[in-house]
């Protein structure tokens, strides 16, 4: 019976001691495998090689064995990771605040992570876990605002998922923060409802943690000497677990009694301090803040005063304080001096910080977000007055083009006028010359009978028997002759200007062709050159027909003068016939005198225009012919098919008016 | 005073060209002129006259200016280009009448001038004028 059941213990044992020694290393109670893994990948931290495989393997190991737990601690691992990765040094304040916040967005995407992780596992604790971790890094890396904002979220979500353990630990961060931040008096009002919950808790999670840190904090936030500081460091004592626990107490324990100036108390405290190997790893400061309390209660103050610079702040109203217990009243000021300097400094270092933060945090992303919508803004403008000034070039181009089109057609239009304008001021020009030319041929002309006219009579009045009777009527007759020549010279001018006007009448009547040729011949007589003969020879019988018989004569007569001035030698020769033009009786005037070159053949009917500016005459005669006959429908032209020699005028007169537009 | 017709000038030893293209003209002068029985020529245009001049010299020359070929003021510049005939008196009877035809005359050189129609007493003083000025430079 003994040996069954010694064996039985023996078994009990033998399998108890790898669960003991199970439940005591792994006291996450999650799978061993997984939990060897996460120690393993635990010493990995901060970049080092394998760590990425390590945590693979745990979470497929977790997945494997189904240990929603170890999933859990694989998004530990990565956001502890991050934590521990270290940020470059070098560079700008902004430089190293951009790197800060890339690692940092790394950082909140690993956080989100881990929170969704722990809720969805059921492990709700892991979830505020992750927002103290987060907040560490941002405050360790100097964005302390971020940190506090994660902290005040967390404070949030526990109030809001009812989490006591979340309310616990968001104020235990909280208190933690603003210790950090020297706002003891936040601090202190979060470790006293800290301090309260832990001791009126039911959570278990909150009661298993430890809380000698905690009284101890408490203990700092009030003045150096003060009553409560005694009173919690002992509470603090109490609870003391780790040897890190122990150090932390008596090395408060000392500084209190410097501050209140009992060296005993502080020696002893100090000397517990000293014997820990923990002191300066907890406390970096320790050995000079020692140094320097040592001095200050020895009444060496003097010698550490320099060296009491160099202490942590809330150290140096420690040592005030001391200094001041000791009756070294002007170092106890100087220090109390320096502390409220150094504060005013650390605050304005803060304040620095902060603003650094937030330039980079909002400043940065606010100005973006700003810039983006002032670049878009900008860039929406830019388009639009782009459009615009195309739109205006566009409407430029159009007008100028326009405007060139315009300028063009106006130069055309001017040009045009322009050459109008020379064409008008040549013809004005030469019709002035013309018109001057008509009026000196006009004197000329004029003079000339009224010379012969003035001249014959004077020789006629002289007195009897100076010239024969034979001479008298010689002269007599010239002085006709001339009368008559200066009244068809009136007469043509006087024509002409009533041509001008059309104040002419035609009158039909009936005439016979050879009485108007007769009467023609014997009124151009007196022109006849001497040893030229002039006579009628129709081609047909006397002939009636209805016209302006004082028209026709006139013209008739107009055209044998001319022949008569040109035809020095040989004959002229009027012509009639009916039959040459049916509807017309043309009468022809032919002369062997010097001619008409066939390209003047329009240019003699012109007004003004003499063949030959020395041949006496207007040179009105020809235009009024063919203004008459153009107003009794008739024509009168030069022949330019007679060969010669001398000229051919054909005079086509209508056999009656209806045939005719009489214009008047 | 004698009216002008009646006195007896005898210029038989002096020569009168008369120059104008229409012949009536020419007549009315050489009547005008009778009474002073003037070695009378005449020609009908400016190169006629010139030929008239080159084969014997006139001591007056009475020129119409208005001529077919060279006229008038032609045959003036020409007279007096040439120093052998620059001294004949020329006397311009014209219908031109403008100012400046009888400055240009004068320019030329003509020694007096005459419009048309011809007022007999002018042309029969201008006349003797003229022969009282060859006679002093005869003289």
């Amino acid at each position: 019976m003994k040996r069954r059941l010694s064996i039985l213990f023996i078994l009990i044992v033998a399998l108890g001691v790898p669960f003991a020694a199970h439940s005591q290393n792994n006291n996450y109670e999650i799978d061993d495998d997984c939990y060897r893994m996460f120690l393993e990948a635990e010493a990995l931290y901060g970049g080092k090689p394998g760590f990425k495989e390590k945590c693979d393997e745990l979470l497929k190991t977790a997945i494997a064995r189904n240990d929603r737990k170890a999933e859990v601690f694989y998004y530990i691992l990565k956001v502890k990771d991050l934590t521990r990765t270290q940020v470059p040094k070098d560079g700008s304040a902004e430089e190293r605040m951009q790197a800060v916040l890339a690692l940092g967005e790394q950082m909140m995407s690993a956080h989100e992570e881990l929170k969704r992780i722990s809720l969805e596992t059921g492990y709700p604790q892991y979830f505020f876990y992750s927002y103290q971790l987060t907040k560490n890094f941002f405050f360790n890396n100097g964005m302390k605002l971020k940190a506090l904002e994660l902290v005040q979220e967390m404070q949030r979500k526990a109030v809001e998922m009812d989490n006591a353990y979340g309310k616990w630990v968001s104020d235990k961060e909280m208190a933690s923060l603003y210790s950090a931040l020297r706002d003891k008096q936040t601090a202190r009002k979060y470790l006293a409802s800290l301090l309260y919950e832990y001791e009126n808790t039911k959570d278990p999670i909150i009661r298993k943690q430890t809380m000698c840190n905690h009284y101890v904090d408490y203990a700092t936030t009030f003045p150096p000497a003060h009553d409560s500081v005694l009173f919690y460091l002992q509470k603090a004592a109490s609870c003391q677990v780790t040897p890190q626990d122990s150090v932390r107490c008596n090395y408060v324990f000392a500084q209190y009694y410097a501050a209140k100036g009992d060296k005993t108390n502080y020696v002893k405290y100090r000397d517990l301090c000293k014997q820990s190997q923990y002191l300066e790893s907890v406390f970096k400061a320790s050995p000079s803040v020692l140094n320097t309390l040592d001095a200050i209660l020895d009444g060496k103050g003097e010698q550490v005063r320099n060296s009491a610079m160099g202490l942590p702040a809330s150290m140096i109203r420690i040592a005030a304080a001391a200094a001041e217990k000791s009756g070294d009243l002007a170092l106890s000021n100087y220090l109390k001096e320096w502390c409220i300097n150094d504060s005013e400094s650390f605050f304005s270092r803060l304040n620095d910080l902060h603003l650094t933060e937030m330039e980079a945090r909002y400043g940065n992303t606010l100005l973006s977000a700003d810039l983006a919508a002032k670049s878009r803004q900008v860039e929406i403008i830019t388009v639009i007055i782009a459009i615009l000034l195309l739109l205006i070039l566009a409407g430029i181009i159009l007008t100028m083009s326009a405007h060139i089109r315009n300028l063009k057609k106006s130069n055309a239009k001017d040009e045009k006028q322009i050459a109008e304008f020379k064409e008008a001021n040549e013809r004005v020009r030469m019709a002035n010359e013309a018109k001057t030319r008509f009026v000196q041929n006009m004197s000329h002309e004029v003079r000339t009978p009224l010379n012969a006219i003035v001249g014959f009579s004077q020789l006629l009045s002289l007195p009897d028997g100076t010239f024969s009777e034979e001479e008298k009527d010689e002269y007599a007759g010239h002085i006709v002759n001339n009368t008559k020549m200066l009244t068809m010279l009136l007469d043509d001018i006087l024509n002409a200007s009533a041509m001008d006007k059309g104040n002419y009448s035609i009158t039909y009547e009936q005439s016979e062709k050879d009485f108007l040729c007769e009467a023609a011949i014997s009124s151009a007589e007196h022109r006849l050159q001497p040893g030229v003969k002039m006579y009628y020879a129709p081609e047909d019988a006397p002939h009636n027909f209805i016209t302006d018989p004082r028209r026709v004569q006139q013209i008739l007569i107009n055209l044998l003068t001319n022949a008569c001035k040109h035809t020095t030698q040989g004959e002229i020769k009027l012509s009639s016939s009916l039959n040459a033009n049916p509807g017309f009786v043309t009468f022809t005037v032919t002369d062997t005198g010097t001619g008409v070159p066939p390209e003047k053949a329009e240019v003699i009917f012109e007004r003004f225009s003499k063949l030959n500016d020395f041949v006496q005459g207007t040179g009105l005669g020809l235009s009024i012919c063919r203004d008459i006959a153009t107003r009794m429908g008739a024509e009168v032209y030069l022949d330019t098919s007679y060969p010669g020699p001398g000229a051919q005028f054909v005079f086509k007169v209508p056999e009656s008016p209806s045939t005719t537009n009489d214009n008047k | 005073m004698i009216p002008l017709y009646s006195q007896n000038h005898d210029y038989s030893k002096y020569s009168v060209l008369a120059v104008d293209d229409i012949p009536l003209n020419l007549l009315l002068v050489q009547k005008m002129l009778s009474r002073f029985n003037f070695n009378m020529r005449t020609a009908a245009n400016g190169q006629m006259a010139l030929d008239s001049v080159a084969e014997s010299k006139p001591d007056l020359i009475l020129l119409d200016l208005m001529m077919p070929g060279i006229d008038g003021f032609e045959v003036i510049r020409r007279l007096r280009e040439n120093p052998e005939t620059a001294d004949i008196r020329i006397v311009i009877l014209s219908a031109l009448n403008s100012n400046d035809d009888v400055v240009k005359g004068f320019n030329m050189g003509a020694d007096d001038f005459i419009m048309k129609p011809i007022i007999m007493e002018k042309l029969l003083t201008c006349v003797i004028t003229q022969m009282q000025i060859v006679e002093a430079k005869r003289k």
